[in-house]
């Protein structure tokens, strides 16, 4: 995990440094409106510069690399990757179809039966069209982008 | 104060207000019974649900989830040995021992007793201490409110996360992205790109549930199988239930000093959460006459930290309504749900609107009471909940964070930077990061700043030696440096 956090703290340093340096010589704001950030944002790069130093100057924990290192927990990538795989049906299939396809996906690929599978994508559609859409009014865009109007 | 007493009732004996209650009690106590996802996330995911409600319902509802959920953590706690939410840790070292002596059903009724006790315990002392504080505030200016403001960043910082290097830098993250979009002060819009979603800046909602509520549901997919082990006992006998609950009730001087050190330490912006209750298991250990028998199966072992943990509620709410300063990151998201309701709290606030804050001291009362009805009429079964998979779980969840992000502002790109967010929380959170302090650092940025722009304008930067705001940034100094200060002291003793 020393990587990650290294890489972390290098995003948050560059991230900041990169905004900073934009609001000087792009934006050209004046002290007024770029005071605080500067000072905020030059002491958490400060402060980030400190915690990479401190944590490459200590020796490598025994167990990193090893069978004992705090290893990224198995399953993380994958869940996550699932889950972002959401957004691009809701974006390309609307709030109706999208979000019961996916879940009608989901359980299938997940082992789940027909059955269950399609219980909760019928459910999810029928949540957000009663549920959302009449009952609480909230517009949401049933169909795609794309779809005629 | 007496009529905003009696305006606070009309408005949580309104019936839809009281529906609301109802509702969030029930969304709370599921959420707590399910450990990993915490009262933080139950905020995070009824939080789109307010907009457009009348303010008074709106708050009460969000906070009626959020008060009771270390209530429904404590079962799985007692019953199975899995925290519901990390604030039941410490009910878990005797709760757990107990049920495995098959005395599960006297642990579960007495933390059931404790916690309701104790929340309201905690309202009463918020309710005294409200008209107390309204003159106090007014003493506070500009600079005093810009320190304290500081203050409650720099303790979320350090006080809440071993490392202060790294809760100062996620803090301080946290700031910096609250800065993007228009100045409040001069409505210079901040690092836009051009691109006119940033215009307003990095939104609350999506940066809330992206930090807190995705990687929740990611460890809860990763897992994929049901949080209980499988053939663990989760029944209990209705008798034993209410033989636990008398007896926390007949400890009433346990039950009230676990409760006081629940709320001072509400009170304290960072420490709060976790640590309340394990400071009123230590009282109650030094104090208690069963004190041998600590971690093996007492009963006062449950009963102090679960008062503790409820009354803290209370406390949390002392900061926020009074300075409009959040204490930890729950806090900070009801925060947010007073701006998306058009309401912003602080001394204005107290002093126009006493009765809304008596009525959400109010609704964590009842939602308290509520919550202990419920669970000891179905505790003996709620446990079954934690045999549902993870597969069924996260992926449904997942679509309310969708829809309910997508409600605020009616807005994908809020859904894209939800899941942006989610990454990135994914990443800190297994980095070790300080997500609260981030989270914290974003809400209190814009107003830090105003109150600097403010206090800068009037008296230059000899507002940071005027008496208060001294006192505080030499209480926030000293609380930070405080384990550097013991560490010497102890190698200067030995």
């Amino acid at each position: 995990m020393r990587g990650l956090t290294v890489g972390l703290l290098a995003f948050i340093a560059a991230f900041i440094g990169v905004f900073l340096a934009a609001g000087e010589f792009v934006y050209d704001y004046n002290i007024s409106v770029h005071r605080f950030p500067i000072i905020i944002g030059l002491a958490t790069i400060a402060l980030a510069a400190f915690a990479v130093v401190r944590t490459l100057a200590r020796p490598a924990p025994k167990d990193d690399g090893g069978e004992n290192a705090p290893a990224w927990p198995r399953g993380t990538t994958g869940a996550l990757l699932w889950l972002a795989s959401a957004l691009p049906m809701v974006i390309f299939l609307g709030y109706l179809v999208g979000p019961a396809l996916y879940l009608l996906i989901y359980l299938r690929l997940h082992g789940e039966k027909w059955l269950t599978a399609i219980l909760f994508a019928a459910g999810c559609a029928a949540f957000i069209y009663l549920g959302f859409h009449e009952l609480l009014a909230v517009r949401v865009p049933l169909y795609p982008f794309w779809w005629p109007e | 104060m007496l009529d905003s007493v009696l305006d606070g009732l009309v408005r949580v004996g309104d019936p839809t207000a009281l529906l609301y209650l109802v509702i969030a009690t029930l969304i709370g106590v599921v959420f707590g019974v399910l450990p990993g996802l915490s009262g933080l996330t139950a905020l995070a995911l009824l939080l789109p649900l307010i907009y457009g409600m009348e303010p008074g319902a709106g708050l009460a509802f969000l906070l009626a989830a959020h008060a009771v959920v270390n209530t429904g953590g404590s079962v799985t706690a007692i019953l199975l040995g899995i925290p519901g939410a990390p604030a039941n840790t410490a009910t878990l070292v005797d709760g757990f021992p107990m049920a495995k002596q098959g005395r599960g059903g006297e642990a579960l009724g007495a933390a059931l007793a404790a916690s309701g006790i104790g929340g309201v315990i905690g309202v009463v002392f918020l309710i005294i201490l409200l008209p107390v504080l309204q003159p106090i505030v007014l003493l506070f200016g500009s600079p005093e409110t810009f320190c304290l403001v500081i203050m409650g960043i720099a303790f979320i910082a350090g006080l809440g996360h071993q490392n202060l290097t790294i809760g100062l830098i996620s803090a301080g993250f946290g700031m910096y992205l609250g800065f993007f979009g228009y100045q409040q002060v001069s409505g210079v819009p901040r690092y836009w790109l051009d691109y006119d979603y940033l215009l307003n800046g990095f939104r609350l909602i999506p940066l809330a549930l992206g930090l807190f509520a995705i990687p929740e549901l990611v460890s809860l997919a990763a897992s994929g199988g049901t949080i209980a082990r499988d053939g663990a006992r989760t029944g209990v006998l209705r008798a034993d239930v209410y033989k636990g609950f008398r007896a926390a009730v007949s400890r009433k001087w346990l039950v009230l000093r676990s409760s006081m050190i629940g709320v001072v330490i509400g009170i304290i912006p960072g420490i709060g959460g976790e640590t309340s209750p394990w400071v009123a298991y230590a009282s109650a250990r030094q104090t208690s006459p069963e004190g041998d028998q600590f971690g093996k199966g007492a009963i006062d072992g449950v009963i102090a930290p679960e008062s503790a943990n409820n009354s803290k509620e209370g406390g949390a709410l002392v900061p926020t309504l009074a300075f409009g300063i959040p204490g930890s990151s729950a806090m900070a998201l009801l925060l947010g749900g007073f701006f998306l309701v058009g309401l912003e709290p602080g001394p204005e606030f107290l002093k126009k609107h006493m009765d809304i804050a008596v009525s959400l001291a109010l609704t964590v009362a009842l939602a308290n009471i509520l919550a202990v009805v419920v669970l000891l009429a179905v505790a003996r079964h709620l446990a079954a909940i934690t045999k549902v998979r993870g597969h069924l779980l996260a992926p449904s969840l997942l679509v309310l964070l969708i829809l309910g992000t997508y409600s605020v502002a009616n807005s994908t790109t809020d859904v894209m930077f939800m899941f942006g967010f989610g990454v990135l929380g994914v990443l800190l959170r297994e980095a070790g990061f300080n997500r609260p302090a981030l989270l914290l650092g974003f809400v209190l940025a814009p107003l830090a700043e105003t109150y600097l722009h403010i206090s800068l304008n009037v008296q230059g930067w000899s507002f940071l030696l005027r008496p208060i705001s001294l006192g505080i940034l030499g209480l926030t100094l000293l609380a930070l440096l405080w384990p550097m200060i013991r560490r010497s002291l102890r190698k200067i003793r030995t």
